[in-house]
């Protein structure tokens, strides 16, 4: 295929930092700290890191390999293997378009809070805990009594999710170099805010009550299937693998250049910043507890509730400094997602458009911003929580498992997965042995499709998804179908090459 | 704290910093970053 001027990274350390970025996000702050709790503590982290060697690892090698033996993004690999399976590409492709336009609103929200911490919006004391939740529905989403009420998009989010995305156009329309120089801030900043948030958190007084809550093992807990379905989640979603981008994020590594130690680092790398970040917010939901009494139960500790409503009600009681935690956790979060947000739009959309259909870099990107941010729109009305949790099933669930499942089988028995390990050790910094192959060809798709059976149709089959009325659950499967039939009718566009 | 929690804390991070340790000791002795 040809290679019309292809992408570079400017350095290693660059591709590194910005595929770190691309990994750590938010459900690093507000989903792997409260799996450790759920799981059995120390016990969860024995079969998190099991998950990461057997599936997360193999995994992003895979993706990052193939995107730099094709140097191409994900439709380019799947077409270079067989032209018939192009749409195994474009499939992720739309479901990093959809997770980026939702995931800008919530980076939205953040910046929003951000500014409202200054003031403490929502509260002071016990009257800002018991408020905050009310801050958030009612003043910042202004949210309806269901998905069937859209009303207008909420101007006060609007506005900053315009300003997002006219960053990541700034960002991303010169493509891997800017990107690169620009993930070193991107990831050094939250982590030193991380450590900002972990001292004050250690010094406020409860904070060990939380830490054994997140950390103490219960081995017992390993012999539930409960447990590994969910170590082994934690590993597909916080790789960003099953997104397209890491396939493009490979693609504009020289064609000599390692592969595999950088996938190593990028992904201990990210579940340490983790395991880190789980200090730093279990130090406040012990502080919650001992300043409510409240038990640990009652504390909002994960998803978007630790983030908008369990962390407000926690900077609320703190004593001396609480506006400026407020306003570092939330600039926390939007550095922890600004990476992540155009890790998805350039390598996972941009990227592919690019390869496609010839369109220049900054053409391409300036249409995906505009569209992403049209898009984003949904999610900013009164309705749009309950729209952005309905896509996020389907897409960010569903669509991330079933394509990398799909990606994964495909690179291990058609490629297949033995030619592909013997190219990576021809240039990379370690060997890997035939143990890889199983992992792709086996443990990878089957880890998935487990994750999908057990903890998506099993729940979303027998009742509706999150309890929305029927025609409203029913979009996580029409979104799924949708954006199947968009990959297949994708492939079917002539490429640039084939025009030429 | 309690035993198990530190316990947790020192296994994982001795896992952590292993794991840098060998992987950053093996930067730089495969392929060439440029084409």
């Amino acid at each position: 295929m040809a290679e019309i001027g292809r992408e570079r990274w400017t350095s290693r350390f660059h591709f590194i930092f910005a595929a770190i970025g691309s990994a750590i996000g938010l459900g690093n702050v507000w989903r792997f700290p409260y799996m450790s709790y759920s799981y059995g503590g120390g016990a969860f982290l024995v079969a998190w890191m099991i998950g990461l060697i057997i599936m997360g690892v193999p995994w992003l090698m895979m993706e990052f390999g193939m995107g730099r033996y094709f140097q191409k993004g994900a439709p380019g690999v799947f077409a270079g293997i067989n032209k018939k399976l192009e749409w195994v590409g474009w499939w992720p492709v739309f479901v990093a378009f959809l997770i980026v336009s939702y995931y800008c609103v919530i980076m939205a929200w953040a910046l929003r809070y951000a500014v409202s911490s200054v003031t403490l919006a929502w509260g002071v004391g016990e009257a800002g805990a018991a408020g905050a939740g009310d801050f958030f529905f009612g003043t910042v989403l202004k949210l309806s009594e269901g998905p069937g009420v859209l009303g207008a998009p909420v101007i006060s989010i609007v506005i900053p999710l315009a300003v997002i995305w006219i960053i990541m156009y700034i960002i991303m329309f010169k493509g891997a170099g800017r990107i690169g120089k620009i993930a070193v801030w991107t990831v050094i900043i939250p982590w030193l805010l991380l450590v900002v948030l972990l001292i004050r958190g250690l010094t406020l007084p409860g904070a060990v009550k939380g830490l054994n809550y997140y950390l103490t093992p219960d081995f017992s807990m390993l012999k539930q299937g409960e447990v590994w379905f969910a170590a082994l989640s934690q590993i597909a979603f916080t790789l960003s693998v099953g997104m397209a981008g890491m396939f493009a994020y490979g693609s504009f590594v020289a064609k000599k250049a390692d592969i595999t130690n950088s996938a190593f680092i990028t992904s201990f790398s990210n579940c340490a910043t983790s395991f880190f970040a789980g200090f730093a917010v279990f130090s406040i939901v012990g502080f919650i507890m001992s300043a409510l009494n409240i038990p640990v139960g009652e504390v909002s500790a994960s998803g978007l509730g630790l983030a908008f409503v369990g962390y407000p009600v926690g900077i609320s009681m703190i004593p001396v400094g609480a506006p400026i935690v407020g306003v570092l956790f939330f600039l926390c979060l939007f550095f922890l997602g600004i990476d992540s947000a155009f890790f998805l739009a350039h390598g996972g959309v941009i990227a592919p458009v690019f390869d496609k259909f010839g369109m220049k870099l900054k053409r391409a990107t300036l249409l995906i911003c505009i569209l992403g941010f049209l898009v984003g729109l949904l999610f900013t009305t009164r309705g749009g929580l309950y729209w952005l949790d309905i896509i996020d099933r389907a897409v960010s669930f569903y669509g991330l498992l079933i394509t990398g499942a799909l990606a994964s089988i495909f690179v291990g028995w058609v490629f297949p997965a033995k030619k592909l390990r013997e190219h990576l050790n021809k240039t990379s910094d370690f060997r890997v042995g035939a143990w890889w192959d199983w992992m792709i060809k086996i443990v990878v798709p089957a880890g998935a499709i487990f994750v999908v059976i057990y903890g998506g149709f099993m729940k979303d089959l027998p009742a509706k998804y999150g309890g929305y009325p029927k025609w409203a659950a029913a979009f996580v499967w029409f979104t799924l179908i949708a954006t199947f039939i968009l990959s297949w009718i994708f492939q079917a566009f002539k490429t640039r090459e084939a025009k030429e | 704290m309690n035993g198990g929690a530190i316990v947790t804390i020192i296994v994982m991070w001795a896992i952590f910093i292993g794991a840098f340790i060998f992987l950053f000791s093996k930067l730089g002795k495969g392929g060439k970053w440029e084409d």
